[in-house]
């Protein structure tokens, strides 16, 4: 019993942090523009994509690829979104309903084109965060080097971004920014500058999580159009949508609930769950679990 | 040193500011005097770049035209903009709103010791370095956001109604610590509804009514004015019988 427990808040954990990195980008984006982009989760698949064809087409180095391909998809954010989206509806003073039906079209727009250059057939992912046939066995609980990997990351984003949100000036112009633009602009802050850089951000840490993603879901379209992007949304909205790091004990808890319910109740119920959290806490308690980081 | 010639602002189809030309000069305290609504706080917000002026508009600093440039620019070349209602960043701690203050500043050699040096200035902030600004009372913000602008090297320094909502010790120091700047070399425009306060400070001033200038003078010569007497300075003749 007390087995099945720890083996599942271990798979439980593992899917949920993923979903919280998502939630991270989320709330990046959140911060300064005080909007959704709903082409968040385009940004996992470009990167599972960008990385597949990196490292498996172009045999680039796995640090090499890695880079690229989040970099790749961070120049994204800023030129797609800033210069043809963002700068677009804003120049015009559109408001969220442009900016949320643009992002759509974005979405579905990229979704083609990913069909159009690399083929709608999904890509097996190279076995590069260990394989699944042999697993870490501690006692009688299996535990994949994959989600050692998956730990390993989040940590080290979590430290990374704490450092820069906290310790940096450039990290703390943009917290400023994400709540007053007028008045940090009155402190010699750039805020366009600033809003790309969050841009990248948002879109780059997704990016990253398209590629530990990868692994479960193969390199395919799901991971851009799939139920994904709305769980990591809805971690980033349990999490506050304000808080980066709320998002990903959203994340946890939408990752373990499902893979507890999937085990206690059934596996058809599995996706329903993370609606069934979002709905509660937006009933509930609408701010999210955490306050303004 | 400022000089802005045919300011005219508008929101939307409404007028805020029409052609107002003003001059601020190197050393001087100048207070803009006006009731609610007279485009105060508008002046300010067009000299640091915040709102736009129309096509008549020039904004002159330093031999430089700047009324182009963004916010950002515009507090490099060392106009600091002291907002009205204080505008600390409130999640952010007492430390970091000074810190992001010095955001502008090119030289960054000595920002260390000059960031200890405006807590010794303000002695209530010492202890509360890291609580979050929007913790703080109205005073105490104040404070920060003085010493964030402070930090930031002021040349000209525009004050946006610094009194309001302050008890009126706490307004007293306020006015007591733009003194102090202006020995040390700063260069004051203050916008005020006080006015008598405001006219002790300063040595020159404008009064602005609707969006124009109506009067404008040497502090000495409009203390003598019979209408600024009345309007401004609650100061009634009393009636002999």
């Amino acid at each position: 019993m007390l087995q099945m427990v720890l083996q599942n808040s271990i798979s439980g954990m593992a899917m949920g942090l993923l979903y919280g990195v998502i939630g991270i980008g989320v709330c990046l984006f959140w911060q300064t523009t005080g909007l959704i982009n709903f082409a968040h989760i385009s940004s996992a698949m470009l990167g599972a994509y960008f990385f597949y064809t990196f490292h498996v087409m172009w045999n680039l180095p796995i640090v090499i690829a890695f880079v690229l391909a989040v970099a790749l998809v961070a120049l994204y954010g800023i030129l797609i979104l800033r210069g043809v989206v963002y700068r677009q509806i804003m120049g015009r003073k559109g408001g969220r309903l442009e900016f949320i039906v643009a992002t759509m079209m974005l979405n579905i727009f990229l979704l083609n084109l990913t069909i159009v250059l690399w083929g709608g057939v999904p890509y097996p992912f190279p076995n590069i965060f260990g394989s699944p046939m042999n697993p870490l066995r501690i006692g009688g609980i299996t535990i994949q080097h994959h989600s050692l990997w998956v730990l390993g990351f989040t940590v080290a984003l979590v430290i990374g971004l704490n450092y820069f949100f906290k310790r940096t000036l450039t990290g703390k112009a943009l917290r400023a920014t994400a709540q007053n633009k007028d008045t940090a602009s009155l402190m010699g802050i750039g805020v366009e500058k600033m809003t790309a850089l969050s841009f990248a951000m948002s879109t780059g840490v997704t990016a990253i999580a398209g590629i530990l993603l990868a692994p479960i879901y193969f390199v395919s379209v799901e991971l851009g159009g799939g139920i994904i992007g709305i769980k990591g949304f809805a971690s980033a909205v349990i999490g506050g949508l304000t808080n980066p790091f709320g998002a990903l004990v959203g994340g946890l808890l939408i990752g373990l609930t499902e893979n507890f319910s999937v085990f206690y109740i059934s596996s058809s119920y599995r996706d329903v769950i993370t609606f069934v959290l979002l709905v509660f806490f937006l009933i509930a308690r609408p701010q999210g679990l955490f306050k303004k980081m | 040193m400022l000089k802005i010639t045919n300011l005219s602002v508008s929101y939307g189809d409404i007028p805020a500011l029409k052609k107002v030309s003003l001059e601020v000069k190197q050393g001087d305290v100048v207070s803009v005097l006006g009731a609610n609504g007279a485009g105060k706080t508008t002046l300010l917000k067009a000299i640091s770049g915040l709102l736009r002026g129309d096509s008549d508009t020039q904004i002159e600093f330093m031999g430089e035209l700047i009324h182009q440039l963004p916010p950002n620019e515009i507090v490099k070349r060392g106009i600091v903009h002291l907002p009205e209602g204080r505008q600390v960043f409130s999640d952010l701690s007492v430390l970091e709103n000074i810190e992001v203050g010095s955001y502008s500043r090119q030289d960054r050699s000595n920002i260390k010791s000059e960031i200890a040096e405006c807590f010794e200035m303000f002695p209530e902030l010492v202890g509360k370095e890291k609580q979050l600004a929007g913790t703080l009372s109205g005073g105490e913000q104040q404070m920060v956001a003085t010493a964030r602008a402070l930090i930031a090297k002021p040349q000209l320094l525009m004050v946006d109604e610094p009194s309001m909502g302050l008890a009126p010790v706490v307004v007293k120091r306020i006015f007591g610590l733009l003194r102090e700047f202006v020995k040390r070399g700063i260069t004051i425009l203050l916008v005020e509804q006080n006015a008598y306060m405001s006219m002790a400070v300063s040595n020159y001033a404008y009064i602005i009514a609707q969006g124009e200038i109506a009067l404008h003078g040497s502090v000495e010569d409009l203390k003598k004015d019979e209408a600024v007497k009345d309007s401004y300075l609650g100061v009634k003749k009393k009636k002999k019988d």
